[in-house]
């Protein structure tokens, strides 16, 4: 019987394999955790889309927990993540933008590109921190806009999103984050 | 790599061209058979140069004060991975992202940082995800680990068997199976 069972052993070794290779095959890549998780918002300091004279610092996000949400004028799937982001503002929650940048633009022909887009789309934004160049989002480890980032009052990232934000998401995923670290 | 092709294609052709009268003369003979068909050989040769010249055009032309950092920065973009384009390292890659990780790479190689310096600061933004080599550390055991203990497992178990097989094999004979090898022996014996 015991032999039997031994004998059963590579079977049981390979089907433990075979399970666990199944499971990746179903794993989103893009679904991976930020490598700024838990750990505090990148120091910046950049002007703001509203004002090129106004600069801004990574301590424009303290004291008060906030969603930062990485967008571009350029970028389709953020004009349908708008929407979402309004009803979150609506809702109380401090939403800061950052307009990530364009490839092969003038910084006046982006800052008009950007702000065209907030008056078509609606303005969610408390300010909108203007990153010609992309250095705040290659910091912040962005490969696509739109992201969003949760930032607690201390300012440490507490939860991080890729892609655009669904109706469904807002209700399931951000508004209970941002209860849990209000 | 590709401007180098086209440079040599162009050399080769200027050599024929520069070709003693005799064999130009013999070209000319032989220009309504098999030339036809080098021609068109050429051309298609051409045309694949010319395919992957405009292939390089997406990826930057950088230049280097040595050889030594030109192969860090190839050896580096080859081995960091693209975040938006999971199977493609950022060398590889016509993203957005990875023409800016290039960039970065580049410019921390010119002011001299080292190659652990600049993995450090990709993997602190993008995370352990860019590295195609994971580092080995306490949650990577199992990766790295995985392969070793298999083969000692299998070495473990390969004695095993080899060791009970031998036991089996000096097993003394039964009193019964004696008497019939001996029986067997006396039969050859006899005959």
């Amino acid at each position: 019987m015991k032999r039997r069972l031994l004998l059963m052993l590579p079977l049981a070794l390979f089907l433990a394999l075979g399970v666990f290779l199944y499971q990746g095959l179903s794993i989103n890549p893009f679904e991976r955790e930020s490598a700024l998780m838990a750990r505090e918002f990148p120091d910046f300091e950049l002007s703001t889309l509203e004002n090129p004279e106004r600069r801004v610092d990574q301590d424009a996000l303290s004291g008060e927990l906030s969603l930062v949400n990485v967008w571009g004028s350029w970028c389709p799937t953020c004009r349908q993540e708008m929407p979402q982001l309004l009803d979150l503002a609506e809702r109380g929650v401090r939403l800061i933008g950052v307009d990530y940048k364009e490839e092969g633009a003038s910084d006046g022909e982006r800052r008009a590109r950007g702000r065209a887009f907030l008056t078509q789309f609606g303005n969610p934004f408390a300010f909108n921190i203007f990153d010609p160049e992309g250095t705040l989002g290659f910091d912040l480890g962005v490969y696509g806009a739109p992201e969003t980032f949760l930032v607690d009052a201390e300012g440490i990232i507490r939860y991080h999103h890729t892609g655009y934000i669904t109706a469904e998401d807002v209700e399931k995923i951000i508004l209970p984050e941002v209860e849990k670290w209000r | 790599m590709a401007l180098i092709d086209l440079c040599c294609a162009r050399a080769s052709s200027a050599c024929t061209q520069a070709g003693d009268d005799d064999s130009s003369a013999r070209t000319r003979h032989l220009a309504g058979s098999g030339l036809g068909w080098l021609a068109s050989m050429v051309l298609a040769l051409l045309m694949l140069v010319a395919a992957l010249d405009a292939r390089a055009e997406a990826i930057e032309v950088r230049g280097f004060d040595n050889p030594v950092t030109e192969k860090r920065y190839q050896e580096l973009t080859a081995t960091l991975r693209c975040p938006k384009c999971e199977n493609q390292a950022i060398g590889d890659s016509n993203s957005p992202i990875a023409a800016d990780m290039r960039e970065r790479v580049y410019a921390q190689l010119q002011d001299g940082r080292s190659d652990k310096e600049i993995i450090d600061f990709m993997v602190q933004r993008f995370g352990d995800y860019v590295l195609y080599n994971p580092r080995l550390e306490g949650r990577t055991l199992l990766l790295w680990g995985l392969p070793g203990a298999l083969v000692v497992i299998g070495a473990v178990v390969l004695w095993l068997i080899i060791r009970s097989r031998r036991r089996t094999q000096v097993r003394s004979l039964s009193a019964e199976e004696r008497a019939r090898l001996d029986d067997l022996i006396d039969k050859e014996g006899s005959a």
